[in-house]
């Protein structure tokens, strides 16, 4: 058997059904069992691979972890393991689609609210391990050219919008407090996640904020972002805003479309 | 000797370390390390855990402040047949020009396979075609860094029928054909041994003389394996085991004073049982070589 045919079929061994392992008897045949069961030589392995990538989701799934229970979290990070294992050596950024996954399945659709908690966890981790880049230098900022240049968004910063109360459901979790209570249908949140130096931090934000921001995102020019937030929200005060996601570091450069 | 594909000249790793035994730097023991400067001789790091940018990087550059660092991979997948991924091979490359590690190994094992990357330090079947692919791809990787990087054996729980050689001379053969170093894990040869029903002396005084570069110890864990048998797993949860400083100090005999590094990556114990774990291994190497000053 070819090292690539071994590989291919060590891997859809690992990433199989548990009781499937056994079922590749060609597969098994490369093996010494030296008074070993094979099966059980192959279930370290399978065990090791997965056992490492749920405790990967864990880290980064805190809050759904919790809201799950740590039973039904394993069971859940399992599967997603073997139906998405990593496509490449950057464990950081691993289990982006785990969000998705808690949403299409079927044992959690009374949960609606698990797919946006998901995905806030996500977004810190995302803002953790964003890359370092430098905060806009107000220097480079002028008035007259402005409004046809883009802003551009640092790479640690992510925008969210749910109908849930994110920032009160993942404070609720990480205080692990038996007496408290939490109303999930206290109203839904606009948010920034980011991370400025070294600490992420969420910025709560007001309809034409996000609006804006999300506009940025997209690389519109401030002008194009402006009428957009203009025609929404009538009184918006363009200046504030500058000035306050400038002092939160939000930007990282300004330059022609 | 040295050899790299493209004639590109490469640098050999530092000088042995005046205190040639390190400890791994795990998130836990950050602020520890910075704050009490443990003696030890240098510190180990997965590069793979500083990929992307944050707090992360800002703690290694603390710590690297005060300590020699040593890179040890666990995604390169040198054994995989479908090649490296330039992408991991690009981004170790960006942490090397910046943080100066004085040593840079991974293992003779593999974890990618088509699109999943499995994550893990999966087996190899010591054949020609392993032995070509671990070669192409040592080569290939010490030609994309411009230095000599280390192999390390693996631990294993499987072992393959067709196999043409032993895992030492799969090592010898690696280091022969790439001008690699050797990264002989003793935990690693003392848990194969077990599983395999091997001699782990005879591992060790099978590989050639001047071609191991460093040494790792660890604790493992035994498990039941049916049939009045068990099986031992490299978890790296646990301090060294009595058998494996034995080995550990037959090695030393038979190699020299290498590098050491105390390796523990799971349930972590106190900074200062690491530490501890260091105190024991440069005691060991140290009086095996009988350096009197040093074991004192």
């Amino acid at each position: 058997m070819q090292l690539s045919d071994v590989q291919s079929r060590f891997k859809t061994t690992v990433l199989g059904d548990h009781e499937a392992v056994g079922n590749d008897t060609e597969f098994q045949s490369q093996f010494i069992a030296n008074d070993i069961d094979i099966q059980k030589r192959l279930h370290y392995y399978r065990d090791s691979v997965l056992e490492k990538l749920i405790k990967v989701l864990t880290i980064t799934y805190p809050t759904v972890q919790i809201l799950v229970g740590k039973e039904f979290f394993a069971q859940v990070a399992r599967l997603y393991a073997r139906q998405n294992p990593p496509e490449s050596g950057n464990l950081n950024f691993y289990g982006e689609a785990f969000p998705k996954f808690l949403k299409d399945m079927e044992q959690t659709q009374s949960l609606s609210y698990l797919h946006d908690v998901a995905l806030y966890d996500w977004l810190f981790n995302a803002a953790y391990y964003a890359p370092d880049d430098q905060p806009l230098d107000i220097s480079t900022l002028d008035a007259e050219t402005l409004p046809e240049q883009v802003l551009r968004l640092r790479s640690s910063a992510f925008l969210i919008d749910s109908d849930f109360p994110l920032t009160k459901i993942r404070e609720f979790t990480a205080n692990n407090d038996p007496d408290a209570q939490l109303d999930i249908s206290s109203g839904g949140e606009k948010l920034l996640v980011d991370r400025p130096y070294l600490k992420v931090q969420v910025i709560a934000l007001q309809d034409d904020e996000f609006i804006m921001l999300e506009a940025i995102q997209s690389g519109k020019t401030v002008s194009e972002v402006l009428e957009m937030t203009l025609n929404v929200h009538n009184d918006f005060d363009f200046q504030s805003f500058l000035n306050k996601f400038i002092s939160f570091e939000t930007f990282s450069s300004v330059s022609a479309n | 000797m040295l050899k790299a594909s493209n004639q590109k000249p490469i640098t050999l790793p530092g000088p042995i370390h005046q205190d040639p035994v390190g400890i791994g730097l795990r998130h836990a023991y950050y602020e520890g390390v910075v704050e009490t400067k443990p003696k030890v001789g240098w510190l180990e790091v997965h590069p793979e855990n500083y990929f992307g940018g944050g707090a992360n990087r800002y703690h290694l550059e603390k710590a690297r402040e005060l300590y020699d660092i040593s890179f040890h991979a666990v995604g390169l997948s040198l054994g995989s047949a479908d090649g490296l991924d330039g992408n991991h091979l690009q981004e170790i490359k960006d942490l090397i020009d910046i943080y100066e590690p004085f040593q840079f190994s991974d293992h003779a094992s593999w974890s990618a396979s088509g699109n999943a990357h499995l994550n893990d330090l999966l087996p190899l079947p010591y054949t020609e075609e392993s032995l070509n692919t671990v070669v192409e791809n040592v080569n290939r990787t010490q030609d994309f860094f411009g230095r000599q990087i280390l192999t390390e054996n693996p631990s294993s729980y499987i072992a393959f029928a067709d196999n043409d050689m032993e895992e030492y001379d799969f090592m010898n053969e690696i280091a022969a054909r790439t001008g690699c170093k050797i990264l002989l894990d003793i935990n690693n040869i003392y848990v194969q041994a077990h599983n395999h029903k091997k001699d782990p002396y005879e591992y060790i005084a099978a590989i050639k003389p001047g071609t191991v570069g460093e040494m790792h110890l660890a604790g493992f864990s035994e498990f039941d394996a049916g049939n009045n048998q068990t099986i031992l797993i490299d978890t790296h949860s646990n301090p060294v085991h009595d058998p494996v400083w034995d080995l550990y100090a037959f090695g030393i005999s038979k190699h020299g004073q290498t590098p050491t590094l105390i390796e523990w990556d799971e349930e972590l114990p106190p900074l200062q049982t690491l530490v501890n774990e260091a105190d024991k291994a440069r005691y060991l190497m140290f009086k095996t070589l009988d350096i009197a000053h040093a074991a004192e």
